[in-house]
């Protein structure tokens, strides 16, 4: 397996971006890894390995980078669960023939907040835990 | 690590003692470091292990750095041994040598074996 030097950095970037490295520490990482393959003439994936593997020597991928797949359809389908069961309990208020499920239009309601609330809850648990690690960072 | 005559457990272990060592000889930049290392005998130590290692030698406080511009290039990061990296380097050399000393006079064949 082979790569382009300057797809490598770029990836790299991004990479230890995602990864919650503070802007300062991935350009030096990134800066070292320009240097030496500027100089050897090296394959970057030959030297560094792929940038996957590299960046974890520096930033262990997070729960929340590992499961990123699982969690954005989970933040998605409570969003949409949310909206959905807020806007049915809303217009259920208004005109009782409108329907789902049988639910009763506060059931709805309580149901829709509930989702949204755990959609709130998701988020900040990921931005906290995104910010810990940025500020637990270091070289 | 490509083309070392040493198990790469081995280079692995004394890599940080023998990168401590080099840059106390001489102010050194990666590349310059992987050469030395080749020049050596410890083969081809890839940048996926020795750019790790340096940047935990400078986070311990063992490695200080500067980055130097180059002409038209991205530029150098040069190591320099700072106090923590004196007393660590003689630190892991006097252990180095226990360390070999004892293994050295295991693996000696014992006057029954002869």
């Amino acid at each position: 397996m082979t790569g382009n030097t300057d797809d490598y950095v770029t990836d790299l970037t991004e990479e230890l971006s995602l990864r919650d490295v503070p802007p300062e520490a991935a350009d030096r990482i990134v800066r070292e890894v320009s240097s030496h393959l500027a100089e050897s003439g090296e394959d970057p994936i030959q030297a560094f390995g792929t940038v996957k593997h590299y960046a974890d020597e520096f930033a262990p991928r997070s729960w929340t980078r590992r499961m990123l797949v699982p969690l954005v359809i989970l933040s998605g389908l409570l969003g949409a669960g949310s909206a959905l069961m807020l806007l049915n309990g809303i217009f259920g208020f208004i005109n009782p023939s409108h329907g789902l499920w049988g639910l009763e239009p506060s059931a709805r309601v309580v149901i829709g907040a509930v989702l949204f609330v755990c959609l709130l809850a998701l988020i900040a648990m990921m931005t906290v835990n995104s910010r810990r690690r940025l500020r637990d960072w270091k070289i | 690590m490509d083309e070392s005559p040493w198990p790469t457990d081995w280079v692995r272990v004394a890599l940080p003692g023998v990168v401590l060592a080099i840059v106390r000889d001489e102010e050194s930049y990666g590349y310059l470091i992987a050469q030395r290392l080749d020049a050596a005998g410890f083969g081809s130590v890839k940048g996926s292990v020795l750019y790790p290692l340096l940047t935990r030698l400078e986070s311990d406080g063992a490695l200080a750095s500067t980055w130097r511009e180059g002409a038209g290039g991205p530029g150098r990061k040069y190591y320099t041994l700072t106090d923590v990296g004196q007393n660590r380097l003689a630190d892991y050399t006097a252990a180095w040598a226990r360390f070999t000393t004892s293994t050295a006079a295991v693996l000696a064949p014992t006057k029954d074996a002869q």
